[in-house]
């Protein structure tokens, strides 16, 4: 038990949180400056937003400076902000800034330019960082809602469109069905252990159970809260079958909403999950059968089978989209699983090598995916909110500069090298093919993204190759000044990536290694 | 005693919810529901959670459900509209995935050894469940910080973002 702390200490423990209370009083301030702002000075609320936006970085970067390899619990054990938690909110940060540069002119366009969207994005951007700088149960699930409740709205921004709005029910029922599952394994865990620390909960299952068969003759209700949280995680992550809304979700809502929540919600979720993954659910106990083989009725082979399922199944689903927000959406469901396998091989094998891969794929996926939806934005034909393959005809002509980040972007999503995709998938799948008990997945994982780089080129055979039938749409298109800037920087982000990956995945593998020290 | 209560309470629990779901008219389904929240109410109060009960019925039994309800006589339905639907065989794959998982939670929490420990040796603080001891969780004394008032602050932030999406969503002219 920890002793109560008192009031002036409880403020000064707050300093840990800057980047966050920074991020709360900005998405104030801007709210507050939308009510007051003439209308004709709306056009301002981006480059403010970001400006925020920047102080939190900066704050970060000092922060990380700061404290200690080992990081800090503060405010009774309710948070807890280390180096991983900095580097993922750092990621989480930059996909925010892009996502606000490339709005600006986006919702101009559609009429609906209003503080209150910088606002919810600042907010779910705070539920963000705090879901993965906490080793708390109930601070994670907190969080989780502080994340998602302002994505179904931003999901619904564009409220004449019933896409949109379908889209933003969706998300909003289904999300808080498996917030409610993930809220029942909680409460069960809770149950079981009467507290929802981490590593309070690791030790209990380290001092009292020998393998996965008694820990299910003895205490069920273990495997159950451990089968509901994943599933809560399963499902924010999109891992078949726990998919089903993310289609109809990315195509309904506004597209760059769509790059943020693509990105964002999934390195969120995959950072939390991989906390639990490495403080509880890799526990021996929970793994290991008596003789020290994997169980099977462990967790791991629950993941195994899904990875293989949505791995096939993805790609498969993704060759017949036509409206390529659905395509990079089944895409995204297949990135899902290879950063599950990142996990996957976390936990299965202790060498070095595996630890940078989960953070340097998400570096990649980051700038890869949200420039690739960043360009789609521009490309969406006003009223319709979604983009077909045919939308793309003749786009080389139409504008070279969007075409040739789109060909950048792609290529890394596809695995081509020299770009930053191809080194992810590269340094995962070798981490996790070293490990040996990995080798049919890794298999598969090359075989469907040979598959997977048919439906990423054939966006580029309508960008390239095919003319437009009329005459009409064949105007040059204007980028606005903010786009292009984020256009560009995502694209140089993702070149630099695949020619000079190796010290940033040291340093990552720095930063998980961190996990480590006592 | 108490078990009698738990008795009494949970089996009009489970009976309210049943009718809740079996009733074709849906005004009568929310009143099913209304009783089961006053039944929950009342096994809260009989663990000795009496804050809990009292905030149950404050807020579920009075605030949502009058939203149920209003929500239900917005849509305005006719009878012809809701009780067209009649028992279909394929209804019975939820029901039979519903029943089996049911089962497993239920031989789970059966054999769960810590919540033998639970009932074998009970001791609860003397102020358990008082609006005292959850305001001292939440908020704390005059010199020390509750342990979950940082939780309290987040969700505060958490009901803003609520408010401000539900203006964005229903206003009608932004």
């Amino acid at each position: 038990m920890i002793d109560n702390i008192s009031t002036i200490h409880f403020l000064k423990e707050m300093l840990y949180l800057i980047p966050l209370l920074i991020l709360v009083f900005s998405s104030m301030i801007i709210l507050l400056v939308d009510v007051f702002a003439e209308s004709s000075n709306k056009r301002y609320l981006a480059p403010l937003t970001s400006l925020f936006l920047i102080f939190s970085a900066i704050s970060i970067f000092w922060l990380y400076k700061y404290i200690p390899k080992s990081g800090v619990k503060i405010l009774y054990n309710m948070v807890y902000v280390d180096h991983f938690s900095l580097v993922i909110s750092a990621m989480l940060i930059i996909a925010a800034i892009i996502t606000v540069w490339i709005s600006s002119d986006y919702l101009e366009r559609y009429g609906i330019a209003i503080g209150e969207f910088y606002s919810l994005l600042l907010i779910s951007l705070t539920g963000m960082i705090l879901m993965v700088s906490t080793t708390n149960l109930f601070t994670m699930f907190v969080a989780l809602e502080l994340f998602s409740i302002p994505i179904y709205v931003l999901a619904g921004f564009f409220r004449v469109y019933g896409k949109s709005i379908e889209s933003s029910i969706k998300y909003f029922i289904s999300g808080s069905v498996a917030s409610a599952i993930m809220l029942y394994g909680i409460a069960l865990f809770y149950g079981v252990f009467g507290t929802v620390e981490f590593s309070e909960i690791e030790r209990h299952i380290f001092n009292h159970y020998d393998s996965v068969a008694q820990i299910a003759k003895t205490e069920p209700l273990l495997i159950l809260g451990t089968l509901l949280i994943m599933a809560g995680f399963l499902f924010k992550t999109a891992m078949i079958p726990f998919h089903m809304w993310t289609p109809d979700i990315y195509e309904g809502a506004p597209t760059t909403v769509t790059g943020f929540m693509g990105f964002a919600v999934k390195a969120t979720s995959f950072a939390a999950f991989f906390r639990v993954v490495v403080s509880i659910f890799n526990t021996p106990s929970l793994v290991y059968s008596e003789n020290g083989t994997i169980s099977p009725s462990s967790w791991i082979n629950v993941i195994y089978v899904l990875i293989i399922i949505t791995l096939i199944v993805s790609n498969l689903i993704a060759m017949s989209q036509r409206n390529v927000k659905r395509m990079l959406a089944y895409s995204s469901i297949s990135h899902a699983a290879y950063l599950m396998i990142a996990i996957l091989t976390f936990s299965l094998s202790k060498t070095k090598d595996s630890y940078g891969s989960l953070l340097f794929y998400l570096l990649t996926y980051l700038f890869a995916s949200i420039g690739a939806f960043a360009v789609l934005s521009i490309f969406e034909k006003n009223g319709s909110n979604s983009v077909t393959l045919e939308n793309l005809n003749g786009a080389s002509k139409r504008s070279p500069f969007l075409v040739a980040s789109m060909l950048i972007f792609i290529f890394s999503m596809a695995g081509v090298p020299p770009f930053g995709g191809f080194f992810g998938k590269f340094y995962l799948l070798k981490s996790a093919f070293v490990d040996g008990s990995l080798s049919t997945l890794v298999l598969i994982a090359v075989i469907t993204s040979v598959i997977g780089a048919f439906y990423y080129l054939r966006v580029l055979v309508f960008m390239f190759m095919k003319d437009v039938e009329s005459d009409e749409n064949i105007e040059t298109l204007n980028v606005p000044f903010l786009g292009k800037l984020a256009i560009a920087l995502s694209a140089i982000a993702v070149v630099y990536l695949g020619v000079f990956p190796n010290s940033l995945i040291q340093f990552m593998g720095e930063t998980i290694s961190n996990f480590f020290i006592k | 005693m108490g078990v009698y209560i738990f008795y009494l309470f949970g089996t009009g629990l489970i009976a309210t919810s049943i009718v809740a779901i079996l009733m074709k008219n849906p005004v009568h389904s929310v009143l099913s529901v209304v009783s089961s929240f006053f039944f929950l109410a009342g096994i809260y109060a009989g663990l000795s959670m009496q804050f809990l009960a009292v905030i149950q019925i404050l807020v579920y039994a009075g605030a949502i459900m009058v939203l149920f309800i209003f929500i239900i006589m917005l849509f305005d339905l006719q009878k012809s509209e809701y009780s067209k639907d009649r028992f279909l065989w394929r209804d019975l794959v939820p029901l039979a995935l519903i029943l089996i998982t049911a089962a497993g939670f239920i031989s789970a929490i059966s054999r769960s050894e810590s919540i033998k420990n639970y009932v074998a040796n009970a001791k609860l603080p003397s102020n358990f469940g008082s609006v005292s001891a959850v305001s001292f969780e939440f908020f704390g004394t005059s010199n020390s910080v509750g342990r979950f008032s940082f939780l309290f602050e987040v969700i505060s932030i958490l009901l803003l973002s609520a408010i401000v999406g539900a203006v964005v969503l229903a206003k009608r002219k932004l």
